[in-house]
């Protein structure tokens, strides 16, 4: 064989081999365009937080100055009722009204601690002052010192608005806006969804921490129910 | 006996001579192979719905720190436009840059802490996290009471009702560290420590080799693995470059301390959500600051002090505890 048909011979191996290639990629390409594009989300169900379930407020309405109770649907202040009927009796004793009240606040069992036995618009400090219910946090401090020296420069409660208060408005929010005066403890309460890792499947919620057996690969899984969805 | 080609010079000759034709066809087979398996890599391009508004010179653009006000105006227009156009949806976008004689800091009220998460829906809902695959900031770590042991602690708790007797609620998010090894792991400098401390990423520039991921001792980075997911109705309008505008796959991302709201004075999402009032935030440089005075009260601890990064997220706790009515104070 000479050497120059040794070459042909290599050219036409290298264009067929180049053929191929070619083919390939027209092939390749022609796969690329046809099929649809794969689908990346949702991956998993999203749950949905309603967002009004995030209350960035108060946990709870206060008792305005002066006091504001709704009694069958009419706006009523306490001494609406308390300047018509005597209290018959001034030391601690079972209530016929007020039965929607828990007292639950520690060694302090009795309404006239903190109510004015006088005027029951107004609450009374250990002293005998008179106050208004604008100055619940100097009554609750009256017990509850520590806490009362922390919320004084933002150590304990909550802060609303402006850190820096050049800025914008800033409010603090008071012990009754966070606190019910007659059972003060913070009260359980219901939490939001936690992680996805939670909604992988049977099997997979509250897996056992110390064997790391759930599968983040697992599709999710419609929870039981979600009390975090509209109309809940 | 056969000579090596290159020496015979007149077969070589003779063979060029005569492939020429060949040689053109190889070419141009080589060619279109080329152009194809060009096509077809930038064959995605022709899936996406919408072009994006950026111009070449946001593509091409210098690192964010050596851009003009003005070209750093028209790179917001641009990505504003590109919200829009995915999201129809109008936003605003600019970077509120640091308050002089400000830097950070975060506390939290390990005793008040009742692990609820609103902080970590308020977070998302803020800063425009992917709904799916889920990304979360913070993450509420349960902890048996009497241990400060991470490894006991589970991310996967789901009581009825919280605080479950025995346990306290650790949640954990990005400390914004005085020496923060995310940033001097990242090889392309995307990510980066403001002067008020806040540490920040710049989406466009991350290369997503999540480096800084790896780095973060607190689990603090977030990396997009697929297209984030924000329903239209839920985006936050009102976004900065360095924090909260969507991101895209392939980027990291991590708290910023809502840069883009406490740099005009607000305070964070996460906190104002809490119901319990167990997170605090301010200027640590201003004495009289609520973080300041808990610091200087207060017993405090950071996570892993021992490693090093000098976080400016503070933990700490009441001498007495008044949860589930126990304790007199
Ligand atoms: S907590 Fe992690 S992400 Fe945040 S600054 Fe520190 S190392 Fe970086
Ligand atoms: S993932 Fe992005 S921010 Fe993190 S190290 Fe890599 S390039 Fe830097």
């Amino acid at each position: 064989m000479s050497v120059q048909e040794d070459k042909q011979q290599e050219l036409r191996l290298g264009n067929s081999f180049g053929w191929v290639v070619a083919v390939g990629f027209f092939l390749l390409a022609g796969w690329f365009f046809l099929t649809e594009p794969v689908q990346d989300h949702p991956l998993t169900e999203p749950v949905r937080v309603q967002a009004s379930i995030i209350n960035s407020g108060a946990f709870r309405t206060a008792t305005p100055e002066p006091p504001i109770v709704v009694i069958a649907g009419m706006k009523q202040q306490c001494n609406s009722c308390h300047t018509l009927f005597e209290s018959k009796q001034m030391s601690p004793r079972r209530l016929a009204q007020h039965t929607e009240l828990t007292l639950n606040h520690g060694g302090n069992e009795w309404c006239f601690s903190c109510h004015d036995t006088e005027d029951r618009n107004k609450l009374v400090l250990p002293d005998g002052e008179q106050i208004g219910y604008d100055r619940i946090p100097e009554l609750c401090g009256k017990c509850h010192g520590p806490t009362y020296r922390d919320w004084q420069v933002g150590i304990h409660g909550k802060t609303l608005g402006y850190w820096n208060k050049e800025m914008g408005e800033q409010t603090r929010l008071t012990c009754s806006q966070c606190h019910d005066p007659h059972s003060p403890a913070f009260p359980t309460m219901q939490l939001l969804p936690g992680p996805n890792t939670l909604r992988m499947g049977e099997g997979d919620a509250n897996i056992d921490r110390h064997d790391h057996k759930h599968n983040p690969l697992r599709k999710w899984q419609e929870p039981k129910s979600n009390p975090w969805e509209e109309g809940h | 006996m056969q000579l090596p080609v290159l020496n015979n010079a007149t077969a070589y000759k003779g063979a060029r001579k005569g492939a020429t034709r060949r040689s053109f066809l190889r070419k141009s087979v080589a060619f279109a192979g080329g152009i194809t398996a060009f096509a077809a890599a930038i064959s995605p391009l022709k899936d996406m719905k919408n072009a994006p508004a950026r111009s070449l010179e946001d593509w091409f653009r210098d690192h964010y720190k050596e851009l003009t006000q003005e070209q750093k105006d028209t790179l917001f227009a641009d990505i504003a436009k590109d919200v829009k156009e995915q999201y129809g949806v109008d936003v605003t976008i600019d970077q509120p840059g640091p308050i002089p004689g400000v830097e950070y800091g975060y506390a939290l009220n390990l005793s008040r802490c009742n692990g609820n998460r609103a902080c970590v829906h308020a977070c998302v809902k803020e800063n425009n996290q992917s709904r799916s695959p889920e990304i979360q900031y913070i993450r509420v770590v349960e902890m048996p009471a009497g241990t400060f042991d991470l490894e006991n602690g589970s991310h996967n708790f789901d009581e009825a009702l919280v605080p479950k007797p025995d346990h306290y609620y650790m949640p954990i998010q990005c400390h914004q560290c005085a020496d923060p090894p995310c940033v001097k792991v990242c090889p392309v400098e995307a990510t980066w420590q403001e002067e008020d401390g806040i540490t920040v990423i710049d989406y466009d520039w991350c290369i997503g080799c999540r480096y800084c991921q790896a780095a973060c001792p607190y689990w603090a980075r977030h990396f997009n693995f697929a297209d984030p997911y924000i329903p239209e109705e839920e985006i936050n309008p009102d976004m900065a470059y360095l924090s909260n505008r969507p991101r895209a796959r392939g980027v990291m991302e991590k708290c910023h301390f809502c840069l883009q709201r406490t740099r005009k004075g607000r305070l964070p999402a996460c906190l104002e959500a809490c119901p319990t009032g167990a997170r605090k935030f301010g200027n640590l440089l201003d004495p009289n600051s609520e973080v300041s005075q808990i610091l200087r009260t207060k017993r405090i601890f950071v996570l892993k002090e021992d490693v090093g990064t000098r976080p400016r997220f503070f933990y700490y706790f009441d001498e007495r505890t008044t949860r589930n009515g126990r304790g007199t104070a």
